[in-house]
């Protein structure tokens, strides 16, 4: 048995076959009764016809007898006349005996009677199927002499026989028809519900429906089973959608009953998924997700409504609300747990530097907004110091990322610990740090913040097996007071910080006007360089180099001058950096190689044999160019390689050493002439010393300055030249050679070159051409002003 | 002659014997002997009260047998009468009838002698479709019980007396009396005679129902005369009739004209009166008369003669009657089919030495009329109807 069959009364067998019984039962009754009406009736007339037939044939036999008689001439003779009457009698005896009908004939002249024919059966009987027992039919034959009175007796059993043969007949034959007819439509029934229910077995069976019919409903079979089988599939879809779907999904009604629930639904509410949706706990969950759902629309929605709904075990479920227009509800539930994890992952990671878990730049200017916003809205004042640390790129390069990585950590730690829960310390990135001060009341405050800050990263860190120290520079600028906006404000606290940097390690510095009015300045020299090479505002003076042993100018240092039409003579001090800045420093330095080319050559060709020295940038270190452009510089020029140096200082190959060192010993292979400047401020690595070509170590000016009057100064003089000679054919050329002593103490030290203004000072290629010509020596005594 | 000789002769004869032996199953096939026959029953009151007429229809029916297997059956079958004796009693015959149809299944039966016994076997051949020629009854009950295979061959014994009484009124007798014994052939033929003497303006002075055994004729005879009757009308069969001439002789009494039902019809009434037998009025179904002109009665009358050396009664000749209504019944109906020959009585109109057979829907012999006979100086005489007579009635007034 099925499971879900269904009882007989609700079949579609049944369902036809009742109207049909009944109305074969009423339409039966009353084909009986209009039956039996015609039957009776023609029964009735049948008898009566008969008794009619009967009676005349009875006539006919007496007249036959008179006939006989008259024709004999004897119907005066009483012998004959009894004889006929007796013939008579006994031919209607036979004939009533024959036809089952009585006669009683009455001979009115006699006043006799005799029973004729046979005997009728139960005179005074019932009446059955409305007929009578018998019939009769009386008439008086009235032929002299013959007198009688004839009364046919007809009874009716034979007729009643035949009428309750015909009812018989006619009530089986009509509960036949009924029945035959109730048979044909329950067969045809079956048959046509047969394959309907045929497929819809093999439907549930998930076997490929069936069809095969009668041809009557072969047609509507395969109809119904293609019908079936495209609403099973998309029912299976429909049905695998809904059980494959990532989300829980709840059908409910608008008293918050559930209709239909998949098996993920019952998984993220933890309920059994046996659970019909109707249960109680559902409506429950659904109450305690939705809330009471005042704002459930009953009209359909393309936008559903959204909840997050927090679970007690700590989940947050989303859950979306569309109403199909029908008082029903289709919901969605997905857990978003993990999802939200993710993005708030996601936003600290991009609004957090991912080294020290601090704010970055972007969020530290979104909460300066905040900041601003409020404190337009209130008043308060607030600050913002930026943090560089001092050194951390040499910590960096000598240490290592690691450990710098570690340091960088080790500082924002010590911002938190300073800084107070409302403030915000972030990272900007290298070692650049910004704490937000949202609210001070005097700016003294951030002063001490400041001065806190640049203590405690001035703590000595022990890491990597040994203590580091490092400092920090801070730039402040206040709130409102110093900007309108979060960028005016950051760019002014870069400015004080520049500032600080500037002023030397350790130090802070407030955002003054006068500061953004360098800064403006700074600006407007940066815009009026591009120009300047352009426009030929440039030019190159030239500051002697003298072998200390002869005296005589040996060569030459290029040094840049920018003749500018406003402010005059510009200082490299102030223009350098920006040429760096602006990435104008290779254009600018390649034109004072061809310009110091140019002189060089005019020098050689007067008969000067000088040697003279460019500075090279960094910049222009690292453009692969380099090389080509000096080469074609000494060959446009026609200048002799050694007679040209290019002066280079650590910064200008710590970035890529090897790099750096691969390009100077193309340039010595050239024969160009190597020299290091400014060493002993540096690092001055020996390693350096061993790897570059070098053929010249220029001293920083402060060993020279108080080589005289210090020991140790002299004493690093001594052994940076006792180094470099050690080292090979380097020469050593002293820079800031101000005073005689410092020459003579040089000259006693071994030192080969002196440079500074106690032999010349910078001076125009005329002037240098002039102190050439005037053969210059130190030992004169005097020196170029 | 030696031994040798007397033993060819023997092997000789042995030889013969032998031919003999071979050739009879050839010759019996050549007469039909290997065609089953149509067997038909019979009873007949061989001994006991009926046993006058019970033998001349046996030798009727065995006449009829004999002739119509020598013209080689019907429809090819021989045909094998099997007449067993009923004792003239009723339950004999429906034992024997019984047997004839459920143990020895013959094919047909028909009807023994006297009304009484045929309506005791009547039953038996209707209950099992047994068609039924009632060769030997008269009485009008048998008919009265819508029996489907009964058939009459004689005119209903109510109508027994109608040519008598026609014969008394034309004499001018008014006054008749009745006597009857106890059964349902001879009070059939009172109850007739008692219904139509009115209609012949005929007085039934006197009606009296006699039991059937040893009834008391000669009172019966006194009360009619008593009764001042004029004819005396009998019903009973043959030793009634002679009992009632007897009783009439001995107190007496010679009413005008004395009917008496059967008796009188046979040879027997008038061997066992003589000359009191002459006078006596009957009703007779056939007569060994010429002049019936009826279609084979010659033939039957001196083949029964030339065969038992005696005259038939009409009771014979209604045997051998029947044997050829139902061989015209056979031949009608094809064959041996018991509801086809049913069929076929109940429908047909044939031709028998009797007279035309024919019958109503109920069974009754329609087609027959009956004759009046008198004994006329030894001699039985057809004095009714005036187209058939032989001699004139003779009543005495």
């Amino acid at each position: 048995m099925r499971p879900n069959a269904s009882p007989f009364y609700r079949t579609l067998a049944f369902r036809v076959l009742l109207p049909i019984v009944v109305f074969g039962l009423a339409f039966g009754g009353l084909l009986i009764g209009s039956v039996r009406s015609v039957v009776l009736e023609f029964v009735d007339q049948q008898a009566t016809n008969d008794l009619r037939w009967g009676a005349n044939s009875i006539f006919q036999i007496i007249d036959t007898n008179l006939d006989e008689l008259q024709r004999a001439g004897k119907s005066s003779d009483p012998l004959a006349l009894r004889h006929r009457k007796v013939t008579a009698l006994t031919q209607i005896e036979d004939f009533a005996r024959a036809n089952q009908l009585a006669v009683v004939v009455h001979d009115v002249a006699a006043r006799r009677s005799f029973d004729l024919g046979g005997e009728l059966a139960n005179p005074a009987g019932q009446e059955r199927w409305f007929m009578p027992t018998q019939r009769r039919y009386t008439h008086v034959i009235n032929f002299e002499p013959w007198r009688w009175e004839i009364t046919v007796v007809q009874d009716n059993r034979v007729y009643v026989a035949l009428l309750n043969r015909l009812m018989i007949g006619a009530g089986l034959a009509t509960v036949f028809l009924v029945v035959a007819l109730s048979v044909c439509i329950f067969y045809l029934t079956v048959r046509a519900g047969r394959p309907i229910r045929k497929i819809i077995g093999d439907l549930e069976k998930n076997r490929p429906p069936q069809y095969k019919g009668i041809a009557e409903f072969e047609y509507l079979s395969r109809s119904i089973a293609n019908m079936m089988d495209a609403v099973q599939e998309q029912s299976q879809l429909l049905e695998m959608t809904f059980a494959n779907i990532g989300e829980g999904l709840c059908v409910f009604d608008s008293r918050m009953r559930g209709l239909a629930c998949n098996t993920k639904f019952f998984e993220i509410y933890a309920l059994p998924v046996s659970m019909l949706p109707g249960d109680l706990r559902v409506s429950a969950v659904l109450k305690q997700a939705l809330g009471v759902p005042r704002y459930l629309s009953r009209e359909p929605s393309s936008e559903p409504i959204c909840f997050e709904h927090a679970r007690p075990d700590g989940r947050t479920i989303e859950v979306r609300v569309h109403a199909m227009g029908d008082a029903r509800y289709v919901s969605t539930h997905e857990d978003i747990t993990e999802r939200k994890a993710a993005e708030e992952r996601v936003r600290h990671v991009a609004t957090h530097d991912a080294l020290t878990n601090k704010p970055n730049r972007f969020l530290f200017q979104d909460r300066l907004h905040q900041v601003l916003k409020a404190s337009r809205r209130t008043g308060q004042k607030g600050g913002i110091l930026f943090i560089d640390l001092d050194r951390f790129k040499d910590v960096n390069d000598s240490l290592g990322h690691e450990v710098g990585d570690e340091l960088l950590k080790e500082v924002a730690a010590r911002l938190s610990a300073t800084v107070r829960d409302a403030d915000t310390a972030a990272r900007f990135g290298g070692d650049e740090f910004a704490v937000l001060i949202p609210t001070v009341t005097q700016p003294e405050e951030l002063a001490r913040v400041a001065e806190r800050l640049i203590e405690s990263i001035s703590r000595p860190l022990p890491l990597a097996g040994t203590t580091l120290q490092t400092g920090a520079s801070i730039g402040i600028t206040l709130f409102p007071d110093d900007g309108a906006d979060a960028i005016e404000l950051m760019r002014n606290a870069d400015i004080a910080l520049y500032e600080a940097k500037a002023a030397g390690r350790g130090q802070y510095r407030f955002f003054t006007q006068a500061l953004n009015a360098r800064v403006q300045e700074r600006t407007a020299l940066s815009s009026d360089l591009r120009g300047a090479l352009a426009q030929n505002q440039f030019v190159v003076h030239y500051q002697p180099q003298v072998d200390l042993a002869s005296g005589t100018i040996i060569g030459v240092e290029a040094l840049l001058r920018w003749q500018h039409p406003q402010r005059g003579l510009i200082s490299p001090v102030l223009f350098i950096p920006l040429a760096e800045q602006s990435g104008l420093i290779s254009s600018i330095g390649e034109w004072v190689l061809r310009e110091t080319c140019v002189q060089l050559r005019g020098w050689l060709d007067a008969g000067f044999h000088l040697r003279a020295a460019v500075n090279v940038s960094a910049a222009q270190i690292h453009r692969h160019d380099l090389v080509q452009v000096v080469k074609h510089a000494i060959a446009d020029y026609n200048i002799p390689p050694e007679s040209l140096e290019l002066e280079i200082t650590e910064s200008t190959f710590l970035e890529d050493p090897t790099k750096a060192i691969k390009t100077f010993e193309r340039l010595r292979d050239l024969g160009v002439h190597i020299a290091l400047d400014d060493f002993g401020t540096g690092y001055s690595s020996l390693s350096y010393l061993r790897r570059l070509p070098l053929t010249n170590i220029k001293i920083d000016r402060s060993f020279i300055n108080d080589i005289a009057n210090r020991a140790i100064d002299a004493s690093i003089v001594r052994n940076i030249i006792a180094m470099a000679h050690g080292l090979g054919p380097i020469r050593v050329t002293a820079e800031g050679v101000e005073e005689k002593v410092q020459y003579e103490k040089l000259l006693q030290m071994g030192c080969d070159h002196g440079q500074g203004y106690f032999f010349s000072r910078p001076a125009t290629a005329d002037k240098i051409g002039g102190l050439l010509s005037a053969r210059f020596s130190v030992r004169l005594g005097r020196a170029v002003s | 002659m030696g031994i040798e000789s007397v033993s060819r002769r023997a092997r000789l004869w042995a030889v013969a014997f032998a031919a003999l032996c071979g050739l009879l199953p050839l010759s019996m096939a050549l007469a039909g002997f290997g065609v089953p026959p149509i067997r038909i029953g019979v009873s007949l009151g061989l001994t006991g009260t009926h046993a006058e007429v019970a033998r001349l229809q046996q030798c009727a029916y065995q006449l009829w047998e004999s002739q119509v297997n020598e013209r080689g059956g019907i429809l090819g079958h021989p045909v094998q009468m099997v007449i067993r004796d009923d004792q003239s009693q009723p339950q004999v015959a429906a034992q024997i009838y019984q047997e004839f149809i459920e143990t020895a299944k013959l094919d047909f039966v028909f009807g023994p002698y006297t009304s009484p016994i045929t309506a005791a076997v009547a039953p038996i051949a209707d209950k099992n479709g047994y068609p039924m020629l009632a060769a030997g009854a008269a009485a009008d009950d048998i008919w009265k019980h819508g029996y489907q295979n009964v058939f009459g061959m004689w005119v209903p014994a109510g109508r027994y007396t109608i040519g008598f009484l026609e014969l008394l009124s034309a004499a001018g007798i008014e006054r008749v009396a009745i006597v009857t014994v106890d059964d349902i052939f001879s009070v059939s033929v009172a109850e007739g005679a008692k219904r139509w003497a009115p209609a012949y303006d005929l007085h039934v002075v006197d009606y009296r129902v006699l039991p059937k055994k040893n009834p008391d004729m000669v009172a019966a005879a006194k009360a009619a005369r008593d009764s001042r009757a004029q004819a005396l009308l009998l019903g009973g069969l043959l030793d009634e009739s002679i009992a009632m001439r007897r009783a009439l002789k001995q107190i007496g009494w010679t009413p005008a004209a004395f009917y008496a039902s059967v008796g009188p019809t046979l040879e027997k009434y008038r061997n066992t009166l003589g000359a009191d037998a002459n006078g006596t009025f009957s009703t007779s179904i056939w007569e060994p008369k010429e002049n019936l002109r009826l279609p084979g009665s010659s033939e039957f009358l001196r083949a029964y003669l030339g065969r038992y050396h005696e005259l038939p009664s009409y009771h014979a000749a209604s045997a051998f009657a029947a044997g050829q209504i139902l061989e015209q019944a056979i031949i009608k109906a094809g064959g041996t089919d018991r509801s086809a020959v049913r069929h076929a009585l109940a429908t047909m109109d044939a031709e028998s030495i009797i007279g035309r057979y024919a019958v109503d829907r109920t069974g009754v012999q329609i087609k027959r009329f009956p004759l009046i006979v008198q004994w006329h100086d030894d001699q039985r005489e057809i004095v009714w109807p005036p187209e058939l007579e032989t001699a004139s009635p003779v009543i005495r007034k």
